[in-house]
């Protein structure tokens, strides 16, 4: 089901958009009403009522145990599944369902299990085969293997280094006459040879073995000539691919038949699973349950239609508090990707603003001018664009599923990296000297216009953050706004006083704004004062990371240029791969950090909890959960 | 540049750049140590863990200015 909520923009406050619902009915209705729940998606339980003695519903032991036994079954399959889809399964009720599981596991033990394990013993076999035809098939001598296994002989077979086969064969000539000894290339830097002598020597032999590094190989079990053995292993190896193949399209038939019940077997057992998951959140009398959870406000409705349709359910609206309710918020497809960001400490906060739709410009903007160098910024551009399900799933996995679609904020910082590249006129650092002039100034010579803008920047961002925070508190109190906040722009103004010389009214000033301050924002916004310096000093990170990034590509090519030709260019490889990492990492971490520290810290409230739907899976199934007959 | 702000340009920075490694490797491991309970907590850890560097920003303005002779 879709629910699509319009929820807060960048240019007005974060208003709930979810209510808060409670469901309660008979204890005999419960797993239907829950299962219902699951269903639409739209249901989000709520948190802390956790415990391990939720709602307990008829039925569900042993659908774990099954669910494992089915999950292994279908990793081990799977592979031998491959390129055709699986149709929509109805969903069973649950007594058929745990019937039709076992049944599947008994099928799936008779028809398949018996057939990878057949498969896999003749590759076994096969191996073993090759093993012994590469032994029989590098010796210097054919022999009959027949005289090294009669019952007077003891036979030896190893590898030892190939270096060390000839002082053997002269220690064995010395000091043991009567032997016999065959030998053949094993891979590089090893031989290996089959040494036969008379039994009473047979300790005299294995002593000088150890002397001289023998490893102990496999010994053929056939007897008769070398090449004989060999021939004959060469057929039987044949032989045994061809019923490796037969047995290989047996047992795809066999999978193809019996896969798509059994992952739609274990989707609608996970599925029950689930709503045991949901009824953990719930609480039981001896006749009734009771939940309580969230919707988003349109789908109240939906979610009401729903309710009414199981017997004796009765779902009310409490009253709830707006800073209590999980927050869900949609943005436009420009500004949603740079939402991961914010999530990294929390949705806004009921009533606060919701600045994403500003990251979109200054997030690429800081990162740009960090990396600030077109070779980094075109590679980076490119790997969003190729690698990117690879870089999703990366950022996914390490900070969590707001990030699914980071390769777009790494695509258009890749693009002002660009830009910013051509400002600095860097392309790998200065490989590009003299070809590409920068348009502002080289970053390494012109330092101190760097820290300025870096400065600057830094000013303007901090002022921006102020002024969402002006219009945060002029919704509660213009007069909080505009001589509280106010006062840190009055501040700045006494900056300029002083700077201009023009000392008495500078002072005045500061008097006023620091009094104002003490009395609207309190003793700690006084005390935050430095704090704005240490903030615009903050921002000095834009120009320390950029020239740390261009120190590093000229020091790696400086260092290309004092090797060789060969060298340099590995030199070259190496140096600005590991740069273009840091390049990406750092920037990252670093924009994240002035954005949510500095800039988000002027204003920014995040709230406990995003709103997440409880949901089921629908890929393989359809169709309502029937716990009862 | 003489000898001596050479010196003192390299102090500014290492000793800035200890200090941020120092805050850095305390938060860095209660981050980890809060991450091992609480998988989702990796990003605030993150932006937590990078709190400090601004010391050593502080230290390169400052080695900065000593170099241009501020």
């Amino acid at each position: 089901m879709s629910h699509a909520v319009k929820g807060g923009h960048g240019h007005k406050p974060v208003k709930t958009q979810v209510s808060k619902i409670t469901v309660a009915g008979p204890l005999k209705e419960a797993s239907r009403a829950l299962s219902a729940l699951a269903s639409a998606g739209i249901f989000h339980p709520e948190e802390g009522k956790v415990t391990d003695r939720g709602l307990e519903l008829e039925g569900m032991e042993d659908l774990a145990d099954r669910i494992v036994k089915l999950k292994s079954l279908v990793e081990l399959i799977g592979p031998f599944f491959k390129g055709r889809r699986v149709p929509k399964h109805q969903t069973l009720p649950l007594k058929d369902l745990k019937q039709k599981a076992d049944q599947l596991l008994i099928k799936a033990d008779e028809h398949v299990i018996s057939l990878l394990e057949k498969e896999k013993q003749l590759n076994r076999d096969l191996e073993a085969l090759k093993e012994d035809l590469q032994v029989m098939t590098n010796l210097n001598q054919d022999i009959d293997l027949g005289v090294l296994k009669s019952r007077n002989v003891f036979m030896a077979a190893g590898k030892m280094p190939t270096d060390a086969v000839k002082k053997l064969k002269e220690d064995l000539v010395a000091h043991l006459p009567e032997h016999v000894m065959i030998s053949g290339f094993w891979d590089e830097g090893w031989s290996y040879a089959f040494i036969g002598v008379i039994l009473g020597n047979s300790d005299k032999l294995k002593q000088m073995l150890d002397e001289h590094k023998w490893l102990g190989i496999h010994i053929p079990k056939a007897s008769g000539k070398i090449s004989e053995i060999a021939d004959i292993l060469k057929a039987q190896i044949r032989a045994t691919e061809k019923v490796i193949h037969q047995a290989r399209s047996q047992l795809v038939d066999a999978v193809a038949s019996l896969y798509p019940n059994l992952v739609a077997v274990l989707e609608m057992l996970e599925n029950y699973y689930r709503v045991v998951e949901l009824a953990k959140y719930a609480r039981q009398t001896k006749y009734a349950f009771f939940l309580e959870g969230w919707v988003p406000k349109s789908q109240k409705v939906a979610l009401l239609k729903l309710m009414q349709k199981t017997d004796g359910v009765v779902v009310k609206e409490p009253e709830f508090d707006p800073e209590d309710a999980p927050v869900f918020i949609q943005h436009n497809k420009v500004s949603k990707p740079f939402y991961s960001v914010l999530s990294l400490v929390g949705p806004p906060k009921e009533g606060k603003f919701d600045p994403t739709p500003t990251l979109a410009l200054t997030f690429p903007l800081f990162f740009g001018m960090m990396v600030g160098d077109v070779g980094y910024g075109v590679l980076i551009t490119l790997m969003a664009l190729l690698l990117k399900d690879q870089m999703n799933a990366l950022f996914k996995s390490l900070l969590g599923k707001e990030f699914g679609d980071f390769s777009k904020v790494l695509l258009i910082s890749g693009i002002t990296s660009i830009i910013f590249g051509f400002l600095f006129g860097e392309v790998f650092g200065n490989l590009a000297h003299g070809l590409l002039r920068p348009i502002l100034f080289d970053r390494l010579e012109g330092i101190v216009p760097l820290m300025v803008s870096s400065a600057v920047i830094g000013v303007v961002h901090l002022n921006f953050g102020l002024l969402i925070k002006f219009f945060q508190e002029l919704a509660h109190s213009a007069t909080h706004a505009i001589l509280g906040v106010g006062s840190w722009f009055l501040l700045q103004g006494v900056v300029v006083l002083l700077a201009l010389g023009q000392t008495t009214p500078g002072l005045v000033l500061l008097t006023i704004s620091v009094i104002f301050m003490g009395k609207f924002e309190g003793i700690q916004g006084v005390l935050e004062i430095p704090g704005f310096v240490s903030n615009v000093f903050s921002y000095m990170r834009l120009a320390a990371i950029g020239l740390a990034s261009a120190g590093i590509a000229l020091a790696m090519n400086v260092l290309a240029s004092m090797a060789g030709a060969v060298a340099g260019i590995l030199v070259l490889i190496l140096g600005h791969s590991l740069n273009l990492v840091l390049a990406i990492l750092d920037p990252f971490i670093q924009s994240t950090r002035l954005h949510l520290v500095e800039f988000g810290g002027k204003f920014y409230t995040p709230a406990r909890r995003h709103y997440t739907p409880f949901s089921i899976s629908n890929k393989f199934t359809g169709g309502e959960m029937i716990w009862m007959d | 540049m003489d000898g001596l702000t050479a010196i003192g340009v390299g102090i500014t920075l290492g000793l800035s750049a200890i200090a941020t490694a120092l805050a850095e490797s305390s938060i860095g491991s209660a981050a980890i140590g809060a991450m091992a309970e609480k998988e989702e907590l990796f990003g605030k850890g993150l932006v937590l863990t990078v709190i400090p560097e601004t010391i050593v920003i502080f230290g390169f303005v400052i080695a900065l200015l000593m170099i241009m002779g501020v």
